[in-house]
């Protein structure tokens, strides 16, 4: 297994290397130039050349393409992300800052897919076509049909504005005030959480189902055991090998994707930051902020991979 | 084997767990970075005054002028403490004012940043507010001195303000890159910032310019300490600023807040709130939702918002007219735009009411005027332009006019117009609603849509384009020299496109050159009433001959206040540029 991590490993510097070269050529490619975006002047936009010749010397914007990649790649290697071109701020404390924040609301809203989705899509399969199923299976559609903006708007004005329970948004950290990082963390969590959890319910359900079709479950049941312990002691644990390593994997995805959330609940998360990168045309922030996602999709890969030896035993890396 | 994978479940799901709970602890850890100078080596002692100058001042001692001109006081009803919560809607670009950049940034950066020259509600030097407490012209008005008030601290310590530090503060007009990008233009006539006592500073001018004090109102005048500038160097200064006003910047994680805490040596009074929170609400609906709640104590509101919150009991909704427009820039250097009767068929084809009625909610105003509102003391009345033949929306008129244009020219219908539009719901949406008046007349107005206003420049740069949808700020009448000047940068046919095969004909170089020269006699002219009087007769010639840029709508600032938590909102909190002081607000 050790080998087969480290062989892993190292396949992903290659990969990385590409990704980056990938990254940087489709920033640099995307209409717009950033030196004239920072040389313009309010609205009007318009630009003093002998401006916008000082700023893209100061940001070696005026060197060939292959020589600022390499130098931004070189930076990278030793450590130098950087400094954003909106703010001036170096760009790993941005990131590092607002990466955490995204791995929480992440982490927080896929836990809450895993415990509503597992028992939902348990329940719906094992009471297949009845109330139960259609209610679940309801809730499953709708939360997958659901705007995340919408359902956050809503939850806003319910409890926001008209009850006043919880905040509107915004963030306090958890060494601040646990309590209102929780308070702050709940809406967001269920906004994003919903329609992860109708996924991880259909998949539950699906695998669940496939599994209570196996020989097994036949021979278990005809050993005598009670349904109950036939579902909790055979079917239950093996359908959930597929369900946990796909999650995992959508783990990896909602780093990036949790932007509306973010944007809704005005809060300080990656996806959010890139996108406003993006329309600055902030580019060393977009740059390394594709960067640390794609390294996220990697990673989350590399679990589910490890995780099915993990949970399998039948499974073995060599 | 089961019980190996149940247990094996149990552990992933802990491990997911505590890799969720690893998290929350480094976020916990890793805080934004911190703006504040507070461990930066502040000065112990101000920095030392320039030598005094061989003329001796002409004007009354300083002290006493500053005693005779107090600060205004505090608000009898006001409270002290707590943290003032403001709601901005965009991502701020930089706290230093000359180096943020955009029209609304003054929403955020006048919490810390305070001028030399401050403008009052009545669009007018406010010396109580004002860090020179009062200004002369002299030699002829190429030499403004000003007298500079005593004991203004600066804040986080780094001492009293001074002419060195104003003078240096001046000085970064001249600097574009690290300084204010259009202040080089600005201030073209400016050849010298000269400290000529601790408390004196003179500005020299060749040629001199009657418009200094309104251009340096805005954030021209903003002065920011030396000492600070030299200890963190120009690129954190753009996060680091250190000036007089009533709060000091704390933290700024860019994109989501701005903390700002009272500078308790603040020379105006002690500030109201211990701190001012600016978040970034994007998101119109949270922002209002946040308003609502008292989360937020004052809210930038945009159109969308308006209605509900002028709804709303507990929120007091401020308005201010007269800050910009709202319309189209174009080409009339390129055909078939060269030809008066084309630009009067394109805006007698706008139902202006229409437009604001569905793009804004009514929440801007038709112009009756020209770039500033009748009610304006630089409003001119124009509604005979705007409600009879000339300029009336009539569509049978415009579409005869287009008929007329395009058999003179030979050109048939529909004739071609080229726009460029920037992606923003509003002005994609105003472009839209042009290319449907349009082709009500025989006109096909095809349009490109770009990403801000400086992909948007660069489009018409290339002089292939006949019109740009766009809306300035403009607070003062200045203002139109950037788009009527030959000079500008913004004024196409007459500088951009002059030598690329769209200049202006002869009529066009004709009205040109008296715009020209109306705009020399104002900045000429130290008489108040009479340069004022020239920029109304500007405006008039640009609005007869459809010049440069049309103001059809003009734009409306709107502010909101939770009442029953915020203080100061009883009457309008503008100033005459139209945004608020955060300083002005408590906590109730």
């Amino acid at each position: 297994m050790q080998r087969y991590l480290l062989r892993r490993i190292i396949n992903l510097v290659p990969v990385l290397a590409l990704i980056s070269v990938l990254v940087f050529g489709t920033v640099r490619v995307l209409p717009g130039d950033p030196a004239r975006l920072l040389a313009a002047v309010d609205e009007a936009g318009y630009v003093d050349p002998d401006v916008l010749a000082a700023i893209e010397a100061r940001y070696g914007l005026d060197r060939p393409l292959t020589t600022q990649y390499l130098a931004w790649a070189w930076g990278v290697l030793r450590g130098d992300w950087g400094t954003s071109l909106l703010s001036g701020q170096d760009v790993f404390p941005q990131i590092r800052s607002r990466l955490s924040f995204t791995a929480q609301l992440a982490g927080l809203s896929w836990l809450l897919s895993l415990l509503i989705g597992i028992p939902m899509g348990a329940i719906s399969a094992l009471r297949r076509n009845s109330l139960r199923d259609i209610a679940v299976t309801s809730f499953a559609v709708s939360g997958i049909a659901l705007p995340n903006f919408w359902l956050g708007m809503l939850m806003i004005i319910f409890f926001g504005v008209w009850l006043g329970w919880l905040p509107t948004g915004g963030y306090v950290s958890f060494q601040d005030s646990p309590i209102e990082w929780a308070r702050r963390m709940l809406m967001p969590t269920i906004t994003l959480g919903t329609a992860l959890s109708a996924v991880t319910m259909r998949q539950m359900r699906a695998a669940l189902l496939e599994v209570m079709r196996e020989d097994y479950i036949r021979t278990a049941r005809a050993k005598g055991l009670t349904e109950g312990r036939v579902v909790s002691m055979h079917a239950l644990k093996n359908s959930l090998l597929p369900v946990i390593t796909l999650s995992t994997l959508q783990l990896g995805t909602l780093v990036g994707g949790t932007v509306v959330t973010e944007t809704v609940f005005f809060l300080p998360g990656i996806g959010k930051f890139i996108v406003d990168a993006v329309i600055a045309k902030d580019f060393l922030v977009v740059q390394m902020g594709l960067m640390i996602l794609t390294l996220g999709v990697l990673a989350a890969n590399l679990i589910a991979d490890i995780s099915y030896a993990f949970l399998d035993p039948r499974i073995r890396y060599e | 084997m089961m019980r190996l994978s149940v247990l094996r479940s149990a552990v992933f799901l802990a491990a997911a767990m505590a890799v969720v709970l690893g998290a929350v602890a480094a976020c916990s850890s890793a805080e934004p970075e911190q703006a504040a100078p507070a461990a930066q080596a502040a000065p112990t002692t101000a920095p030392a005054p320039a030598a005094p100058a061989a003329q001796a001042p002409t004007a009354a001692p300083a002290a006493m002028a500053s005693d005779a001109i107090p600060p205004r006081a505090a608000d009898a009803a006001a409270q002290r403490g707590g943290i003032l919560n403001v709601a901005y809607f965009r991502k701020a670009s930089s706290p230093d004012g000359y180096q943020a950049g955009g029209t609304f940034d003054r929403m955020y950066f006048f919490t810390g940043n305070e001028v030399a020259v401050a403008i009052g509600k009545d669009s007018q030097y406010d010396p109580a507010e004002s860090l020179a407490h009062s200004f002369e012209v002299e030699d002829g008005g190429s030499r403004v001195r000003f007298n500079l008030r005593e004991g203004v601290l600066f804040q986080g310590g780094f001492g009293e303000m001074t002419s060195a530090d104003v003078a240096f503060s001046f000085g970064r007009w001249f600097d574009s890159e690290a300084g204010c990008r259009g202040c080089p233009s600005t201030f073209r006539s400016v050849t010298a910032v000269d400290a000529v006592d601790a408390y004196t500073v003179d500005v020299i001018m060749d040629p001199p310019d009657a418009n200094l004090i309104a251009k340096m109102f805005d954030r021209g005048s903003i002065v920011h300490s030396k000492a600070n500038w030299d200890a963190v160097g120009p690129e954190d200064h753009k996060s680091k600023p250190i000036g007089t006003g009533a709060y000091q910047l704390m933290a700024w994680d860019v994109g989501v807040t701005q903390n700002w805490v009272k500078h308790p040596d603040w020379w105006q009074r002690e500030p109201y709130a211990d701190e001012v929170n600016i978040q970034i609400i994007s998101e119109t609906r949270t922002r209002l939702a946040a308003l609502q709640t008292g989360e937020v104590n004052v809210s930038w509101l945009q159109a969308e918002q308006i209605p509900a919150a002028q709804r709303d009991g507990n929120i007091a909704v401020w308005d201010f007219t007269g800050v910009g427009w709202d319309g189209w820039v174009w080409n009339h250097g390129l055909s078939p735009l060269d030809d008066l009767r084309m630009r009067r068929a394109l805006i007698k084809s706008v139902d202006r009411g229409a437009l604001n009625t569905s793009i804004y909610l009514n929440t801007l105003r038709d112009s009756q005027a020209h770039t500033f509102p009748p009610e304006s003391p630089f409003g001119i009345d124009a509604k005979d332009l705007w409600e009879g033949e000339y300029l009336r929306y009539n569509l049978d008129e415009a579409r005869a006019l287009v008929d007329a244009v395009a058999a003179d020219k030979g050109l048939s219908t529909p004739i071609q117009v080229k726009g460029v539009c920037e992606r923003r719901p509003d002005r994609q949406q105003f472009c839209e609603f042009l290319q449907g008046a349009w082709s009500e007349i025989g006109v096909e107005f095809e349009f490109e849509i770009v990403s801000n206003a400086s992909e948007r420049s660069d489009v018409m740069e290339q002089c292939q384009t006949h019109v740009t949808q766009t809306g300035w700020g403009m607070l003062l009448p200045w203002y139109m020299e950037g788009a009527l000047h030959s000079s500008s940068n913004g004024n196409y046919p007459a500088k951009i496109c002059k030598d690329q095969g769209s200049g202006l004909n002869s009529d066009g170089q004709a009205i040109q050159s008296e715009l020209d020269g109306l705009f020399a006699d104002a900045s000429e002219s130290f008489d108040d009433a009479a340069r004022t009087e020239i920029y109304k007769q500007i405006q008039r010639i640009a609005l007869e001959n459809l010049y440069t840029y049309v103001p059809a709508m003009l734009r409306v600032n709107y502010v909101g206040c939770h009442t029953p938590t915020t203080g100061g909102c009883d009457s309008n909190p503008m100033r005459g540029d139209g945004f608020v002081r955060n300083g002005d607000f408590w906590l109730k």
